[in-house]
Formats: structure tokens, sequence, C-alpha cells
């Protein structure tokens, strides 16, 4: 059993706190989400089979970020009142012309910013396709919807998430 | 209602993205494209989809902190196993800097009782003040370990400090001073 349980956490561990990350828009809230999430897990992986475990994990980590962000609600007032929240922006420094950098480095800020105020779940169905890519019907499963309501959900959460950029920023 | 086409603006920015996705059908591409030719607004407002589109896609994967699973291994199946849990504790990103002045407290004590050993010959005695010091370097090495283990949160198991310090130190001290503890001792007149 802890064979299997160590292999699964090492197998999916990254996509899980990614997941965190973009959802609840800081590191720590993000490590306390994963940890839940590996927490369940433990409890339930003798009943988990390979072919469920990635959908599995997938409602699990949604739902420990809802929990927590309901939690904690004030979190989204924070990030709107502050225009920014702790990102990765400030590591990516590998590209060549400063200016560039620092002018995507600002609107990605900005986008991670966006991402962790809009509401559930336009954020979830964003993260989930856009930065994780996953297919139409991976979403649908995960969040247990049809199809059609993640497509519409799809572009009614980019058009949150431009409203919320160009709230913040002068585009 | 602009006036480029017979399609209104607010219509134009709901299908933006159903435009992007190439979820339109054709008459409802000929429509929007004819519209966003001719009205600089929408045009904006596609270019500035796309963009923060491409810039959302690429917003990288961020590792989960091994900490994370750390903790969540401790919780579950247990600690580590002796040798793994000193591999990963040696090459993790936390602390690294103490890690290093640890191992090298380590290797300071192991060639430091080297040295000494190599001024004398085995039938040759070790001065009382000889053997102080080289018995304070290991103490010093071994608390040393002990205070950044618990600085850095990283309990350090017994077996551990044994396969990983004391075991090294030991044969160190006995394959060039090549002296039994007993043996010791009566050098010592303990």
């Amino acid at each position: 059993m802890s064979t299997r349980f160590e292999e699964i956490v090492r197998r999916h561990k990254n996509w899980v706190y990614t997941f965190a990350y973009y959802s609840l828009g800081t590191k720590e809230e993000a490590e306390d989400a994963t940890q839940e999430v590996m927490m369940r897990l433990w409890n339930h992986v003798d009943s988990l089979r390979d072919e469920t475990l990635g959908a599995w994990l997938r409602q699990v980590t949604r739902n420990a970020c809802v929990d927590l962000a309901r939690r904690r609600r004030s979190y989204a007032a924070r990030v709107v009142a502050s225009g920014e929240i702790e990102g990765l922006s400030q590591a990516r420094s590998h590209e060549p012309d400063p200016a560039t950098v620092a002018e995507r480095a600002e609107l990605r800020s900005h986008i991670e910013s966006a991402l962790a105020s809009i509401r559930e779940p336009y954020r979830s169905v964003i993260i989930l396709r856009e930065i994780q890519d996953l297919s139409y019907d991976d979403i649908a499963e995960t969040l247990q919807i049809p199809l059609n309501t993640v497509k519409s959900y799809l572009h009614r959460g980019r058009r949150m998430l431009r409203d919320q950029l160009k709230r913040c920023m002068a585009l | 209602m602009s006036h480029h086409t017979n399609i209104s603006c607010s219509r134009i920015l709901e299908s933006v993205d159903a435009y992007i996705d190439d979820q339109l059908s054709g008459d409802e591409v000929a429509r929007f494209e004819g519209h966003v030719a001719n009205c600089a607004r929408c045009r904006h407002e596609l270019a500035l989809a796309r963009h923060v589109l491409k810039e959302t896609r690429e917003l990288p994967s961020v590792p989960c902190p091994d900490e994370v699973t750390e903790r969540v291994f401790v919780a579950t199946v247990g600690p580590r196993s002796a040798h793994e849990r000193l591999g990963r504790w040696l090459v993790g990103r936390r602390w690294r800097a103490v890690r290093l002045a640890t191992v090298a407290g380590a290797a300071f004590a192991v060639f430091f009782i080297a040295f000494l050993s190599r001024q004398h010959t085995p039938e040759e005695e070790f001065s009382q003040a000889e053997i102080s010091e080289a018995q304070a370097a290991v103490r010093w090495t071994f608390a040393y370990v002990n205070e950044v283990s618990w600085r850095s949160g990283l309990a350090v198991r017994d077996e551990v400090f044994e396969t990983g310090l004391v075991d090294p130190v030991r044969r160190a001290v006995r394959s060039v001073i090549e002296v039994e503890p007993d043996t010791k001792r009566n050098h010592n007149g303990g």
C-alpha cells in the first residue's frame, strides 16, 4: 500500500500543487491544499483503481481548494485590494530583453491575481483547460457538468479574466 | 449597434472566445470577421483576448516543494529509510549552506583524526592533549549536526547518525590508528 501511495504522490504532486497554487494564489495555501489532498489519498488509496485515479485526484484537489477558499473568504478581497499576490513572476528572469521580461512578468502576475479572484467554477475551468491542458471531457468529468457547460464556463471565465485585468492594468 | 456590419459590437465581444476556439459556424465566422475588419474596438478586444490567452497558457507548472511530500510521508508511511533520508537531506534545497557546513564539519573530524594519527606509528602513544582534542572535534561535529537538524526541522534519526557519520568516523579512526577501544583506554591509563 505504502509503495503505491508513494508512487502516486510522486507522480501527481506537481499537478496537484500547480492547480492549488493558481486556484488559491499563495504558496502557503497551495501547500495546505496539497497536503490535504495527499492525506485524503492515503485514506482511499486501497479502494482506488488506476483507471479512476486521475479523475478522483482532480475532483478531490478541486474540492479541497474550493473548501480552503471558502474557509478563507477574505483572500479574494485581499488580492483585489493589493492588486498583486506573491507569485512566480520574480523567479522568471531567464529571458533576454529586460523590458519585455518586466512587461510579461507584470502581466503574468496580474493574470495570477485575476485568476485567484474570479469565482468558481469559472476559475477551475480556466486552470484545468488553459494551464493544465485538460480535455473538455476530462474537465466535464472532474466538475461533473455537461460538455457544453464546460465550453460556456470557459468562455465566460476568460471574459471575467480579461475584465479583471482591464481593471488592474491599462489594457 | 456598429455601423460596420449588421452585427453589434456586444455580440462580437460575446463571440470572441468561440471564434478563437473555432466554435462558430461558417456564417458566424464570416459575420465576425467582416465586423472585426472594420471595427477598431473589436479588433483590439480580439487581440487582447488572444494575448491574455497566450500568456495564461504559458503560465508554468509549479513544482511541489519536497517539504510537503516529506510531511505527508512522515504522517502516513512513516519516516523514510535512513539512507534515503540522508540522501534527500544532503541534496535538498533548504538549508543548503548549513548542510554543507555540517558535512564539512564531519569531514573535518575525520581528517583531523587521520592527521593526528599520521604523526605517530602504531606503537607510539598519543598524548592526553591530542586524544582530548580529537574527542572534542568529534563531539563538536555530532553536536553541530544535532543543532542543524533541530534548526532545519528535519529529524536525523539514530540510524542515520550511525550510517552517515558515526560509521565513517569509526572506520577512519580504526583504519588509520588501528587501536582497539580497550587498548586505547589502557594507553590513556583509564
